[in-house]
């Protein structure tokens, strides 16, 4: 038995369009693989299968983890396992205090009744190092939040979760360079050899503060290719339309 | 200082009994409250007890009222001298007692309530809070006498002792009459037995710069009829009427609320926001009509309703009448399903569906805060009764 994200020959339809094609992708216990790809090529779908995003099926192939078939567990189960996302599009709820919310996952997390007092300076101190202000346990969740100001609340809810598998789905994307940093540092602080962790990217940036062991491209629903860090400046270079070719 | 006063409110006088009994029989000739009035909602009329006469009626309803000592609350038939007049005066001033057979049978029926007076430019810090318990049917008036430049919160619950299958009727009325730059604020939450119909009228004049805010938490009732009218009769007065319901099950609810402007520079705010779970049902209607008195006159309405329930239906239609071109006003109203989208954020953050479910509905409910954000005690009154009933469903 391996503790393993294993992806293998994944197909995944939505709206009778196949949209996975055949998805082979592992991502190991104290890695970082990263995921990269054109818009549209599927990314966020693979990253929605992972976490079990209802209308989205498994046609052929598999997805486990830790040595359990995903396939039919309910998305809170697959998060019981480990697993975590930090969403490309973070939903708002208003009427669901940040502080509130957060104090509930924590409860769940570790199974047990948390102190007002004592969860306030915990959560305090995890907010100091994401430089999060501590104005935002007051507010809804994510409603009138900047977009840099969900995904810092995504890795909040990631410290918080301790998961031990997190797919971070473009949480890079629209912040600026301190934000960048301060995200870089929360993934980094986490990271363990018992921590795999699978980053889907456009850019090169957040790879220069979190080193990839494994840089996976992924076009049109396929993985087309798969390399080390270098590959990242070849891509950069080169284009999508050089990865596409054979 | 907190003056509690326990009041039993058993009529027993025989030759008043009497005189209610005739009057009673009198009233069926009224209509029935309107309740089909929806475009597709339909709204079960027949859990209105038909033969009203042959109810027991006697009164058995307890108040527990906890107030500061600068404002009087109290029961009618404790009433001073004065104070009898002011209810004669006041009580009915503003509802129509002969608007349909319910409100007649209130008034028939019942010379129960509770009076209560906030002297002039008295603000009470604390809010007057009012636990109405009905052993079974019964009635009760409430009558808010705000004088000049005073200030007070009421907040009331309501509730029913009894269980068991039999069907109820509880009919109440609310009167407020808030002079020049009073500021009123009425709290309540009905939570009483499914098996009843709760039938409530409610009626506000505003006066010069006086202010009226309302808020309904329902939750009990087989059927809710609940009317809420603010008349803005003084320049520059100000209306709120924030509603939330959450309904369950085979749970009827019919309300509308309304506010006429007949005062330059007057404004409304109305918010309603309800779950509605299981095969329930619910039909709201507002009305912000605005007269030819009222240049400068604002109004915003807006009706929100989440069905949680596979057979839960309900139709939400405001309406506005305005007979003058000076003014601001905007409506809307949405009727939907828990976002697919949202239910996956929370549940891929461990709340299993149920429970996501929940914290998705109670949020939504909790959204209607957003309308008392100036003020932190109003805010903080709804968010205590949302959170005080979210239990009993
Ligand atoms: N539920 C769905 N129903 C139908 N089509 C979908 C659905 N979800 C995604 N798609 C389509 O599948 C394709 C892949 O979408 P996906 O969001 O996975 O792309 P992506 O690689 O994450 O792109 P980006 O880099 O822009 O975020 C797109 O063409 C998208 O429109
Ligand atoms: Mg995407």
């Amino acid at each position: 038995m391996t503790d393993k994200l294993i992806i293998k020959n994944l197909h995944v339809k939505a709206e009778d369009k196949e949209l996975l094609k055949g998805v082979n992708l592992e991502v190991a216990q104290g890695e970082i693989v990263a995921l990269m790809g054109p818009n549209g090529s599927g990314k966020t779908t693979l990253a929605n299968a992972v976490m079990g995003r209802p209308g989205y099926t498994i046609t052929k192939g598999s997805i486990t983890y830790r040595g359990k078939d995903l396939e039919g567990l309910p998305p809170d189960e697959r998060a019981r396992l480990g697993l975590f996302l930090s969403f490309q599009h973070p939903a708002e709820i208003p009427g669901l205090r940040v502080d509130d919310f957060l104090r509930e996952l924590r409860e769940r997390k570790k199974g047990k009744k948390q102190g007002i007092a004592a969860f306030r300076s915990y959560v305090k101190s995890l907010m100091d190092k994401l430089d999060i202000d501590q104005g935002f346990l007051e507010r809804y969740l994510n409603q009138g939040f900047s977009g840099g100001e969900k995904k810092r609340m995504e890795i909040l809810q990631m410290a918080l979760l301790e998961p031990s598998m997190a797919i971070l789905d473009e949480t890079d994307s629209g912040l600026d360079i301190d934000a960048l940093k301060a995200v870089a540092a929360g993934v980094e602080a986490l990271r363990s050899p018992t921590v795999g962790t699978l980053i889907i990217t456009h850019y090169k940036r957040i790879l220069d503060y979190l080193k990839p062991d494994k840089v996976a491209v992924l076009i049109d629903g396929r993985i087309v290719r798969e390399g080390g860090p270098e590959l990242v400046d070849k891509l950069e270079a080169e284009g999508y339309a050089w990865a596409g070719k054979q | 200082m907190i003056n509690k006063d326990h009041a039993k409110l058993p009529d027993k006088r025989p030759e008043q009994a009497r005189r209610r009994l005739e009057a009673i029989g009198k009233i069926h000739n009224l209509p029935l409250p309107l309740l089909k009035e929806g475009l597709s909602t339909a709204i079960d009329s027949d859990r209105i007890p038909k033969e009203l006469h042959n109810k027991s009626y006697h009164q058995t309803t307890t108040h527990l009222i906890t107030n500061e000592s600068e404002a009087t609350a109290k029961p009618f038939d404790e009433a001073n001298e004065q104070e009898r007049a002011l209810i004669k005066r006041h009580r009915y001033s503003l509802i129509d007692p002969h608007k349909d057979r319910l409100i007649a049978l209130q008034q028939a029926a019942s010379d129960n309530g509770i009076l209560i007076t906030i002297p002039p430019r008295t603000k009470l810090e604390k809010p007057i809070n009012i636990l109405s318990e009905y052993d079974t049917n019964g009635f009760t008036h409430i009558l808010i006498i705000a004088r000049n430049g005073s200030e007070a919160t009421i907040t009331r619950n309501i509730k029913e002792r009894r269980g068991g299958d039999e069907t109820g009727l509880i009919c109440e009325a609310v009167e407020i009459i808030a002079e020049e730059h009073a500021r009123i604020t009425y709290n309540e939450a009905q939570d009483v037995s499914r098996r009843t119909a709760w039938y409530s009228q409610k009626k506000a004049r505003a006066g010069p710069r006086a202010e009226v805010r309302w808020y309904s938490h329902v939750t009990g009732g087989s059927l809710t009829k609940q009317d809420t009218t603010t008349l803005l009769e003084g320049k520059d007065a100000k209306s709120a009427s924030l509603a939330t319901m959450l309904l369950a099950g085979e749970q009827h609810e019919n309300s509308t609320t309304n506010a006429h402007h007949a005062a330059a520079n007057t404004t409304t705010r109305m918010h309603a926001k309800a779950i509605i779970g299981g095969s329930a049902r619910m039909l709201h209607r507002g009305l912000i009509d605005i007269s030819e008195e009222s240049p400068g006159a604002e109004g915003y309405q807006q009706g929100d309703a989440l069905l949680t329930g596979t057979e839960a239906e309900a139709d939400i239609i405001p309406q506005l009448e305005i007979k003058n071109a000076d003014v601001a006003c905007s409506h809307g109203a949405t009727v939907g399903n828990i976002e697919e989208e949202d239910l996956f954020y929370l549940q891929s953050r461990g709340l299993d569906e149920e429970r996501a479910r929940d914290v998705i509905a109670e949020a939504f409910l909790i959204s209607i805060t957003a309308h008392a954000e100036e003020d932190e005690q109003w805010k903080e009154e709804i968010l205590s009764i949302i959170k005080a009933q979210r239990g009993t469903t």
